[in-house]
């Protein structure tokens, strides 16, 4: 099996990282690297894109060909038992993502409590009293104390509409 | 004797009850400013100043002041019990800090914070009253050759940061320089990296970087361990939550360390608060005995950042009192704040109003009791903070970052940078690549790039300027040194074993 | 205790206080937001926070004025953001010389300062040309024949190349054919350590920044970069064009505007209102203190001052090579 010998997770980072180096040369060359009144815009960029293009190729180079080192930080016991959440943490960010043009619409009460909602009831498996008694409870709590107390204005006003 | 005799006119005047309440109130509030996100001493001193126009002028900077030092304090509680951190400088502290109440040592990792704030925060403020004017002409030979080497030996400490994967460490320290070009260039107004994007211009906001990295990346990984319930248990009772001795004892370099740290670097007026955090935290890796513990929960690892943060207030206020020079955002409002008051601040400040500046040095030192005594016993109440169960809490962490993202920009550009960097984070530990040298990368990155550029327009492009003069041609030395070091500890280990 | 009280009844207001309406002249009713283009504490806040606190000394108004950062491509997001609220009386914005700048060389600044209700100018920050006090400069004729004959040499400490420093620095090279650069640091603070350090020869001095440095003899003042010669400034020092340089002084208005198509009962309350704040002790006293200039224009005559200060940079941008789109 080829996945035994090889790291997927450094060739992917390796070879993002490399073209992102790519990008950053592109980038650097097209402004003034260096004029009578000293460094340009480009010549930092390109210093440092010059050392991460190779430093990236040779992660790339050493994904493929070694498996990733195990290291003991993130990898729990009990994970293997419950199998991975990764995709309940990748659909939490998601619904992280859609609360900001909600609360751009409809202001913060209403994209705070969906976004509240939707981490108790589903990503913690709350019942959905419970669940909606904590949301709502946190986002008055969060309003109170921002708004009311401390004066500092919420995202896009509190119901939408700035 | 001069500075004897001052400082016993200064506590005459700091400790009169309307002073000494001014000082508590001012330390209060820094208290909880520093513990919300978003919500920086610059900000709240400028909200607070027309409130303050009207106040006895003493009474008025004693208060300012301990907002501004008050926050130092209160910055780091977030990032220790939920790696959110309060403010820019104490964004370090969760590496190790966060680790610590990971381990069930909460009140330990608070404690530890607010014993070495006191300490450093104490000897910053004893280096200022007998140091302030040679100490001062010493901030004025640094110029930007100082500057880029300082910020060298800084990236070259970060090398040593988590370093089990070397090169993942180099790129994430690259991918921080990378984020911080992000901008408009200072030097030609040339956009740079913004996509098109009118926020961008600007530069990314540290503190949506720091809380999307750290804060809001911790709460994707604990949903993909499937981490329900908290797994520490925290011992009840004060005293069983107060740092032990052995780890007051672990800390003794770090409290000096980041003591002169702090202070040196804090008197400087291009580096700051943050800078001088990771520096110190950068030495006391290099020069510990068990550099590979650093980032696991060691005490010193937290007792060095913020013993620098504090340090740092004292070396900031020394050129603004000494020379009228304000360092960073927050003392530059502090100035202005005099200036309003028809105090001048800068030579003659010192002989012409005695009763100001020997007044707040005297503050100073009752601040830094106060913080301690009003701290410690917070420690108990706020370790409760982490027997919120977890479905509460998170929700909360997400919304004080949305709304401290929010306060300093007023764009919901940023809360939408803050979730970006949330994933950047969350896929980064996936990957294991360390997050700290992407976080000193930023910062550093800036400041290092306009000092190599000002280097060499100053020199007409000669880069010989950078090893003429003396101060920088040591920097770059021990910044040479630092990078050398483990490679030749790792050599001596590869002897030793052949040997063996 | 009655202060402390005072001052946290006012950090911790729980609601706005509605202002009383009556029925025969227009006023605000309730919250007026103030939208700053820099974040809390920067040049034009405090000058805000300054304006506001005069208004709220003097009891000008019964409205509670209330400053809305509103940061990102320097003073883009904020225009752009005043731009949008079209016909809405209860917001100003505080214009700098850069709403003028930024819409000459910024893609995405569609927003010019003439195509907003104009309030009042209310202050032009005058500045100094400084050298250490051991330089050998005795005048600005002194540091730039110095300049002609050596190119490069000198150095001048600054900000962006947009700012009001860097402009004058553009016009006087092009004007005399003396060089030297420009080298940029982001605070004042590091400009004023680099030049007490010695590292760089010169820099361009805002009066709020001048504190005692000149008293102290720490620092020498060349030129007052003004029209007409600064009160609060010394005596002896000569304005650029005293000193023998007849060029246009890029100016550093900062004012009140106001969303397009406010109601002109809204704009005309407010431009009294300012009108009335600069003639009062607590603003004489500000002025003071930072040393700048009171410069009250309204209405017509500060459309017309929009349109020359946008001319003048347009000048002075293309005599320093920057590309201006507009």
């Amino acid at each position: 099996m080829p996945s035994q010998n090889m790291s997927p997770g450094d060739v992917i980072s390796g070879g993002l990282l490399s073209l992102l180096s790519i990008y950053i040369i592109s980038m650097s060359l097209s402004w003034t690297i260096v004029s009578d009144a000293g460094p340009g815009p480009g010549f930092f960029p390109l210093l440092y894109s010059l050392v991460m293009l190779p430093v990236a190729l040779l992660l790339l180079l050493r994904g493929m060909r070694r498996p990733a080192p195990l290291s003991p930080v993130a990898d729990d016991d009990d994970v293997e038992e419950k199998g991975s959440g990764v995709p309940m943490a990748l659909a939490t960010w998601l619904a992280l993502a859609i609360s900001v043009p909600l609360m751009s619409a409809f202001g913060f009460l209403c994209g705070f409590l969906a976004l509240c909602l939707f981490m108790t009831k589903v990503v913690f498996g709350r019942p959905l009293l419970g669940s909606a008694v904590a949301s709502v409870c946190i986002t008055v709590g969060i309003y109170v104390v921002f708004q009311l107390l401390l004066e500092i204005d919420l995202p896009a006003g509190i119901f939408g509409g700035r | 004797m001069d500075v004897i005799y001052g400082l016993a006119h200064g506590f005459s005047v700091a400790l009169l009850p309307a002073n000494l309440l001014w000082c508590f109130v001012g330390c209060f509030l820094g208290t909880i400013i520093g513990i919300i996100p978003g919500l920086g001493p610059a900000a709240t001193i400028a909200i607070l100043l027309p409130v303050t126009y009207n106040m006895d002028p003493t009474g008025g900077i004693i208060m300012l002041c301990g907002i501004y030092y008050g926050a130092k304090y209160g910055g780091s509680t977030t990032s220790i019990l939920l790696k959110m951190p309060g403010e820019a400088s104490s964004v370090i502290s969760c590496l190790d800090g966060y680790e610590m109440a990971r381990k069930g040592r909460p009140g330990q990792a608070l404690g530890i914070a607010a014993i070495s704030s006191f300490v450093a925060g104490t000897v910053g403020v004893i280096l200022l009253s007998f140091l302030a004017p040679p100490i001062a002409e010493f901030a004025l030979s640094f110029s930007s050759p100082e500057y880029f080497a300082l910020m060298l030996m800084g990236l070259a400490l970060v090398v040593l940061l988590a370093g089990d994967d070397i090169l993942k460490t180099i790129l994430s320290l690259l991918l921080g320089l990378w984020l911080a070009s992000i901008g408009t260039d200072l030097f030609t107004a040339q956009p740079r990296f913004t996509f098109g994007q009118t926020s961008l211009l600007d530069g990314i906001d540290f503190m949506s970087l720091a809380i999307g990295v750290f804060a809001i990346s911790e709460i994707l990984m604990s949903i993909s361990a499937r981490e329900k319930v908290r797994l520490v248990t925290i011992p009840k009772g004060l005293r069983n939550l107060l740092p032990s001795r052995e780890e007051l004892r672990a800390c003794r370099f770090a409290f000096f360390n980041g003591s002169i740290t702090g202070f040196i670097i804090g008197v400087l007026p291009g580096a700051g608060s943050t800078i001088s955090s990771f520096v110190s935290y950068g030495i006391e890796k290099a020069v510990s005995r068990h550099p590979e513990k650093f980032g696991t929960g060691v005490p010193e690892g937290l007792a060095a950042p913020e013993g620098a943060n504090n340090a740092d207030t004292g070396g900031a206020l020394l050129p603004v009192l000494t020379l009228g020079i304000p360092g960073g955002s927050s003392t530059a409002i502090l100035m202005s704040a005099l200036v309003l008051w028809g105090v001048r601040p800068g030579p003659l400040l010192m002989t012409e109003q005695p009763d100001i500046f020997w007044g707040l040095v005297a503050s100073m030192y009752v601040g830094n009791i106060v913080l301690l005594i009003m701290n410690l016993p917070l420690v108990g109440l706020f370790t409760q903070i982490l027997r919120i169960p977890l479905y509460v809490l998170f929700p909360i962490i997400i919304g004080v970052s949305i709304a401290g993202a929010y306060s300093t920009s007023g764009s919901m550009f940023d809360i939408g940078l803050l979730i970006a960097f949330g994933l950047l984070g969350y896929g980064m530990q996936q990957l294991r690549f360390p997050a700290g040298p992407l976080i000193l990368g930023f910062v550093l990155g800036d400041a290092m790039e306009r000092a190599l550029r000002q280097s060499l327009t100053m020199s007409n492009g000669d880069p010989l300027i950078l090893v003429d003069r003396p101060i920088s041609a040591i920097l770059l030395a021990l910044a040479a040194l630092i990078l050398v070091s483990p490679l030749l500890g790792r050599l001596r280990r590869r002897n030793t074993v052949q040997a063996s | 205790m009655m202060l402390l009280k005072k001052g946290m009844s006012a950090l911790f207001a729980l609601c706005a206080t509605f202002g009383v309406a009556h029925a025969e002249d227009w006023k605000p009713r309730h919250v007026v937001n103030v939208i700053v283009h820099t974040g809390p504490g920067a040049g034009a806040d405090a000058f805000a926070r300054a304006v506001i606190n005069v208004i709220e000394q003097e009891k000008l108004s019964t409205a509670r004025f209330v400053v809305v950062n509103k940061t990102g491509g320097g003073s883009t997001n904020a225009i752009n953001y005043l731009a949008s609220k079209e016909g809405d009386d209860n917001t100003l914005g505080v214009y700098a010389s850069n709403w003028t700048t930024d819409y000459l060389v910024q893609k995405d600044a569609t927003t010019s300062l003439q195509s907003l209700t104009p309030i009042a100018n209310m202050i032009f920050e005058p500045a100094l040309i400084m050298v250490r006090a051991d330089s050998k400069f005795k005048s600005l004729k002194d540091f730039i024949d110095a300049a002609k004959a050596e190119p490069n040499k000198l150095k001048q400490a600054g900000g962006t190349p947009l700012g009001r420093d860097a402009m004058l620095r553009h016009i006087l090279v092009a004007s005399t054919g003396a060089q030297w650069p420009l080298v940029s640091f982001p605070s004042g603070g590091e400009r004023l350590s680099a030049i007490l350090g010695g590292h760089v020869d010169t820099l361009v001095m805002d009066g709020s920044e001048v504190g005692d440095f000149l008293s102290s003899g720490k620092l020498r003042a060349l030129a007052q970069v003004s029209d007409e010669k600064v009160p609060t400034f010394p005596a002896d020092v000569p304005t650029v064009r005293e000193a023998g340089y007849d060029i246009r002084i890029p100016l550093q208005p900062r004012g009140i505007v106001a969303p397009p198509k406010m109601s002109p009962e809204a704009a005309d309350y407010y431009r009294k209102l300012f009108a009335k704040a600069v003639e009062t002790p607590a603003w004489k006293k500000y002025v003071e203190d930072t040393r700048v200039q009171t410069n009250f224009i309204a209405g017509d005559d500060l459309a017309s001052f929009f349109g020359t200060v946008a001319d003048n940079t347009r000048a002075a941008l293309k005599s320093a090579d920057i590309p201006v789109l507009r």
